[in-house]
């Protein structure tokens, strides 16, 4: 099929999409704002304890290798999407790419790492090729006089004065497939994250496993031995205009608790729930090998407090009465929210937003993955798949 | 110091490139853990590797589906012929290592390390 | 003597000089852009008339199928390109890692590519909500289909719903408009009433035997598609049993056809301690129903209200705001029947285990669903275990997917999806009318087989097949999938893996006694 698509984002969806559109014989250019292709699941462990418990996060290296390997798709990365024009079967796409830092010519050597006053260079994940510089972080960015990192490069990969290069291509279709944004667990300001090391986040615990073999995610010799899983933060809360389940919580914190738990046989968990969701192929086999290993309560606490351990008070409701109890470490069970991008992602394509601020595609313009709903990453991968399979067919439908 | 790692290229092959490789490591790729023989362990021993790792996925998610259980029973196997032989069966180990899991191809790779300079000294 | 080359990348950090020793009739650097390596790669191997090359540079990997295909469309050799990865690798060990891709070079044989006809047509067995759709989209995308439906009409479990739905189509009328678009089409053929009976041949090149009304008839195909549905079991082990009082959730739609004269209904969910959403669904839509006509007090207990897809969160709102009563029990209630009611006794931990009694005009009662066609899937070597590689409609063959409730709890957004990811995969695979597959790749001996049939026993790809001419066995090139668990089994040493055989493996070992 002699056509061309933009695909945007290169998460687990955008991954799959653009391996089923270019079997399908389509050129793809596959648009990623960072650095590296991958997306949040490229940040994730694995979860494996003696057996797999099919988290998927090694399909993302994988479908990455594949997509390299894909003559017909054309990877940009640190390139954005600024304009798109026309309608289905012909859209005009500038793309504007930022290159301070060319992949292509760097190769992970770390002197940048070294002179940076800022810590503001780092790999995007492990098994990226290449460094990347965090614009928030860098003070060159904000318009300082720095290239401490230019200089120190051997082979001249940072430049400072490379220009944004603007590209232009024509498609037939656009995937978008931009994905979501964890919840802020700052918000949930009684809950302790930000004010209390030991509250952290399951995205920074995935992170954190990531890094280190065993338990002491802290690096301070002290392993937490009894820790809290909180769900639901930021999920099924109207409070916060997310009245839906992220669907993945569940899944990634049993998954997680369970890796704890193998690594050091020694940690206590204890699960604070409303329901425990299993759907899923094979997960349900996953929770009953948990269940009697965890303990869990039903009831979620109504504050965290600070102190050598964190104590968690329960305010009557769910069964918990006034209780109080104590943990060593607190992870907070962050749910998918919609990308702050999408505002503008729905202005530059024309989309519209559901009631809770997923994407929804048009005629030409599909969404796929988190950015139209909470998924994890295989159930990603296959939305990616669906979408990419559709796109195609409505194009035959309009050749044919 | 030699140590021969046979890799599954789907998994352990791709978590040994995400960092550094230590000087004593031969990687050999396999395109699935099936593929390694009990032959292919012994003949590392004779020519003078000093430990021995299979590393493939994990045994519920072998693109073959069977691949990864058949390597560990190859080394399962491989392992009482060493013991008969007189060779310490710790030498040859099994391990599940999936494709984002660098830190841990180092580590097995440093344990082993560890143990055999134990072992010579 | 085969002429190799050798190419270095630039930023791999290796002197060209240090190659001196090699058997190589030329060495040149190369670019790191995967474009312009390629056009070099390709321009040198004609220009010498190299029979092979080796590759060192850092993450070649990574382009190792773009480089493949370029040497391929160049009429060179692409399985006689050897990467050498240089990363995370001092001094010492790239010295190693460049050896030892010279020592698996050389025992490197040529590819011989093989490219056959293909069966276009799918063969979809199971003409529910996944199976049409699967139909449907296929025929979108050019292909012919034939659809073997074992009841009198196609639609399955989605053809026995009525208005009980909870997304935007109407089941009925999606099945209509299913029926519309196939039944004229020239290229579908739909056999109903009718059930498979045999499945031979592999990838490209299948022949399925099928019971008809009229006999049985063969047809081929080249990819087979499995949308077996699901099957419906009383939960027993509860004790429960059903009668006037108390009911299954799958009879629900056709109670509540009618005027339901029960003022107090309950729903049991979770009977066997994980339930699923689709029996969620079910309830909520059915409690929704029931408090929206007939004004009925409802109460819906569970073990965990499953809330993770859409629309049950929006829908579990709705029904509470509409006053729909949900409890939670962790003992299983204690359910007595006598004459008219229904008598539930249980304990909800929101309610701080305090005992709750309630009596119920009717109990309605979440059943077990079941994949269907665990047989058939069985006798033909056809699994879907819970591999993330396989997800989300492979299978352990190639050309053969499994899609909608038999191969996971699903509801009716889920079956469209697979249907239409499976068709994607059968649009790309025998979409060109043709397989190209490297012949020989992996092939058994003739001579050396003892005809033990280990290949044929363990191939995981169901690729190994029994060659009676000549007595040995046979793997199919176009079904393999290249694991070579095969060759590491046979017996006899029989089978060959061209590119992983002992003796590159064994070379590569050479290099120790350091």
């Amino acid at each position: 099929m002699k056509a061309s698509a933009l695909v945007i984002g290169g998460g687990p969806a955008g991954l799959g999409a653009a391996l089923e559109l270019a079997g399908a014989g389509i050129k793809v250019y596959l648009v990623e704002k960072e650095a590296a292709v991958g997306g949040w699941g490229a940040r994730y462990v694995c979860k494996a304890t003696d057996k797999c418990r099919q988290c998927s996060a090694c399909l993302i290296p994988e479908k990455i290798q594949e997509v390299y390997q894909q003559p017909l798709v054309e990877i940009l990365t640190n390139t954005q999407v600024v304009g798109v024009e026309g309608e289905a079967g012909s859209f005009q796409v500038r793309l504007q790419r930022e290159q301070t830092l060319d992949p292509a010519l760097c190769n992970a050597c770390g002197k940048c790492l070294e002179v940076c006053p800022k810590g503001a260079i780092d790999r995007l994940n492990p098994w990226a090729a290449a460094y990347r510089i965090d614009k928030e972080k860098c003070v060159a960015f904000a318009g300082e006089d720095c290239d401490l990192c230019a200089r120190a490069c051997p082979t001249g990969a940072i430049n400072f004065q490379r220009p944004v290069v603007n590209l232009d291509a024509s498609v037939e279709l656009v995937v978008a497939a931009t994905g979501h944004q964890p919840f802020d667990a700052r918000r949930k300001y009684r809950l302790g994250y930000g004010r209390f090391p030991r509250v952290i986040t399951g995205l920074e615990l995935e992170e954190a496993l990531n890094e280190i073999e065993g338990t002491d995610i802290f690096g301070d010799g002290r392993k937490p031995l009894d820790v809290a899983f909180i769900q639901c933060v930021g999920s099924r809360d109207v409070q916060e205009g997310a009245a839906y389940c992220s669907r993945v919580c569940c899944k990634y914190a049993l998954r997680l608790a369970g890796l704890m738990r193998h690594r050091e046989p020694e940690t206590q968990v204890t699960f604070y729930y409303m329901d425990i969701q299993t759907g899923g192929k094979g997960f349900a086999e996953v929770y009953q090998e948990c269940r009697d290993d965890f303990a869990f309560v039903r009831g979620i606490p109504a504050r965290v407090e600070g102190g050598d351990r964190l104590k968690l008070h329960f305010d009557g409701v769910s069964g918990q009465s006034f209780a109080t109890r104590e943990h060593d470490l607190v992870v907070l069970s962050v749910g998918i929210t919609p990308s702050p991008d999408n505002a503008e992602l729905a202005r530059l394509l024309t989309l519209n937003r559901d009631e809770h601020g997923f994407l929804k595609g048009r005629e030409g313009i599909y969404v796929a993955g988190t950015a139209a709903g909470p998924r994890d990453i295989s159930e990603s991968l296959a939305h990616g798949m669906e979408t990419a399979a559709n796109a195609i067919i409505n194009l035959e439908g309009r050749e044919g | 110091m030699r140590i021969v790692v046979f890799c599954c290229e789907n998994s352990a092959y791709q978590a040994a490139r995400q960092g550094q490789l230590p000087a004593e490591v031969d990687l050999i790729r396999l395109p699935c853990g099936g593929r390694v023989e009990v032959l292919h362990m012994l003949r590392a021993f004779e020519r003078g590797a000093d430990g021995v790792l299979v590393l493939t996925c994990q045994e519920d998610n072998c693109q073959s589906l069977h691949g990864s259980a058949r390597a560990r029973h190859r080394v399962e196997y491989a392992k009482e012929i060493l013991q008969e032989i007189g060779i310490d069966p710790e030498r040859l180990q099994w391990h599940p290592v999936t494709s984002n899991m660098g830190p841990r191809f180092r580590k097995i790779v440093a344990d082993m390390i560890e143990g055999l300079k134990l072992a010579s000294a | 003597m085969a002429r190799w080359g050798a190419f270095i990348c630039d930023g791999a950090g290796v002197d060209a000089a240090s190659l001196a020793g090699e058997e190589v009739v030329v060495t040149t650097t190369l670019p790191s852009q995967p474009g312009d390596l390629a056009c070099k790669l390709v321009g040198i191997g004609t220009r010498y008339n190299l029979d092979g090359g080796i590759l060192i540079g850092v993450v070649p990997e990574l382009v190792e199928d773009l480089l493949k295909d370029s040497l391929r469309q160049a009429g060179l050799d692409p399985f006689r390109l050897v990467l050498v990865d240089l990363r995370g690798r001092d001094a010492e060990g790239k010295d190693r890692e460049i050896k030892a891709a010279f020592a698996r070079a050389r025992h490197l044989e040529p590819a011989a590519w093989a490219k056959s006809e293909v069966e276009q047509r799918a063969l979809i067995i199971g003409g529910g909500a996944a199976g049409l759709q699967t139909a449907l989209s296929l025929r979108q995308l050019g292909l012919p289909v034939l659809i073997v439906e074992g009841e009198q009409n196609l639609g399955g479990r989605l053809g026995r719903l009525d208005g009980l739905f909870p997304y935007d189509e109407d089941p009925k009328g999606w099945i209509q408009s299913a029926l519309e678009a196939l039944q004229d089409d020239p290229e579908v053929e739909i056999l109903t009433a009718s059930n498979p009976l045999a499945l031979e041949g592999q990838v490209g090149d299948f022949t399925l035997t099928v019971q008809t009304p009229g006999g049985p008839v063969t047809r081929r195909g080249g990819a087979v598609v499995l949308a077996l549905g699901s099957e419906v079991r009383w939960p027993a082990e509860s004790g429960l049993e059903p009668g006037p009082r108390v009911v299954g959730l799958s009879r629900l739609d056709e109670l509540t056809r009618f005027r339901l004269h029960h003022k107090k209904v309950a729903f049991l969910l979770d009977l066997d301690e994980l339930g699923s959403r689709v029996g969620t669904l079910s309830a909520l839509r059915g409690a929704l129903r029931i408090k929206d006509n007939w004004g009925s007090e409802v109460h819906i207990l569970c073990r965990h209200l499953k809330v993770d897809g859409k629309p049950l969160e929006s829908m579990y709102r709705k029904a509470r705001d509409m006053g729909v009563v949900f409890f939670k029990y962790e003992e299983f209630p204690k359910v007595t029947e006598t004459g008219e009611k229904v008598f539930l006794q249980f304990q909800d931990p929101d309610l701080e285990y305090v005992v709750v009694d309630e009596a119920y005009d009717l109990l309605v009662v979440e059943e077990e669903i079941l994949p269907a066609g665990e047989v058939l899937t069985e006798a033909w070597g056809i699994s879907q275990p819970a591999n993330v590689r396989l997800y989300p409609v492979e299978t352990n063959r190639k050309g053969i997917y499994m899609v909608g409730c038999c191969r996971d709890e699903m509801d009716f957004p889920g079956a469209i999806q697979d249907g239409t990811v499976a068709a994607g995969e059968i649009y790309e695979l025998l979409g060109q009318g043709a397989l190209v597959y490297e012949e020989d790749m992996v092939k058994v001996q003739t001579e050396k087989c003892v005809f033990c049939l280990t290949c044929v026993r363990i191939c995981p790809h169901g690729a190994a097949e029994i060659d009676l001419v000549q007595e040995a066995a046979f793997i199919n090139p176009a079904a393999c999938q290249a694991c070579g668990m095969c060759a590491a089994d046979c017996p006899a040493q029989a089978i060959v893996y061209k590119a992983y055989d002992n003796t590159g493996i064994m070379a590569q070992l050479e290099l120790g006694g350091r």
